[in-house]
């Protein structure tokens, strides 16, 4: 198919499928969903209403769910970004890459999904309350695919600026 | 440096758009397409062979023979499922030669392999609704492993594999950056 060796390629995919498979498996723990995603989920609400109430107010939350006199909004599991960060983490770490280059992006990389998910959250929130008919297509289609288009984006990003090295040797 | 940032971005909303249509327009024939190809599957592994799967516009219907007349039928969005087909049309349109042999031989491929994901997301999100769904009918025919088993894998799925699938497949896939355009017996020949 392409003139670069099939072999780095599907190691970098095992290795990739295999990290996403036990980050899975931590965030999906009931202690660790209690003890850190709820908790977290609430710091992101939180955050989006606080972008709204920027723009228009009457937006509070209660929990993980956002909430005015028009619309409510429950941020769950697969729209809190943490499915966005464990995909670039399991990139990272699936890439031949140094330590210190790998906590560069994970922390850089990690906080810029985070802003960009409380983007997302304040408007799809906007776009509920006052154009429900493409909530739907925002949620499930638009909003998830551009979140995870900016994961990898920055993981390719990354990877030629602090992993050129190694990328070099893999090939 | 700008002129080439502006251009994967241009070349980005391109496919995305494209990927978007896809999508859209071919959700109804393309769940007739996964129910005509995942029914067979799902009745190897099960006896009697009672499964039936129903497209039903976006979405299937589980039926089963031995369902109680009256029951409602539970039903599968599969919008959800096959919504990693934009990221994958996106990112085959920003690699460097979109319209080229080889990328779009690429494109065609991970597609081919996307609706063998497809069919295995399918399999797994229905014996998930058999396997915890469907209450004591649930506990008599699914033990706590396969219970455990399905659920997680449906989860998995919905939750990261959706998209971890479609960002595997375009790595897979993709033309390396440094390769020519077109085969080169062709350019041989030129």
């Amino acid at each position: 198919m392409a003139s670069r060796p099939l072999k780095p390629r599907i190691l970098f995919v095992a290795k990739f499928g295999v990290a996403m498979l036990v980050l899975y498996g931590i965030v999906a723990l009931n202690q660790v969903n209690d003890a850190v995603i709820i908790p977290f989920t609430e710091v992101v609400a939180r955050g989006a209403a606080g972008l709204l109430r920027g723009v228009e107010g009457g937006v509070d939350t209660q929990g993980t769910v956002m909430r005015s006199a028009r619309f409510a909004l429950d941020v769950r599991n697969g729209c809190n970004g943490v499915e966005a960060t464990i995909l670039l983490v399991a990139a990272i770490l699936a890439f031949p890459a140094t330590l210190r280059s790998r906590l560069i992006g994970l922390t850089i990389a990690s906080i810029a999904i985070e802003l960009l998910n409380v983007v997302r959250l304040s408007s799809l929130f906007w776009l509920g309350e006052h154009y429900r008919q493409v909530f739907d297509l925002f949620h499930v289609a638009v909003w998830q695919s551009l979140i995870i288009l900016a994961a990898i984006s920055m993981f390719v990003l990354w990877s030629l600026k602090f992993a050129e090295r190694p990328l070099a040797n893999s090939r | 440096m700008r002129k080439d940032l502006w251009l994967t971005l241009a070349k980005g909303a391109a496919g995305f758009l494209l990927g978007l249509v896809f999508w859209w327009a071919l959700a109804n024939p393309y769940a007739r397409l996964l129910a005509t190809l995942t029914q067979p599957l799902i009745r190897m592994a099960e006896r009697p062979s009672v499964t039936r799967l129903i497209a039903n516009e976006s979405e299937l219907t589980i039926d089963r023979d031995d369902f109680p007349r009256a029951s409602p039928r539970p039903a599968l969005t599969l919008m959800d499922l096959t919504a990693n087909i934009i990221l994958l049309t996106t990112l085959f349109a920003v690699n460097r030669r979109p319209v080229s042999d080889r990328n779009i031989g690429g494109f065609l491929l991970a597609s081919l392999a996307l609706v063998l994901v497809h069919i295995a997301a399918v399999i797994a999100n229905v014996e998930s609704i058999y396997a915890l769904r469907l209450g004591p009918w649930s506990e008599r025919n699914y033990g706590a492993v396969a219970r455990n088993f399905w659920g997680a894998g449906a989860h998995f799925y919905s939750l990261i594999g959706v998209f971890g699938a479609g960002f595997a497949l375009w790595w897979l896939f993709r033309p390396s950056p440094d390769a020519p355009a077109n085969e080169p017996a062709k350019r041989r020949r030129g």
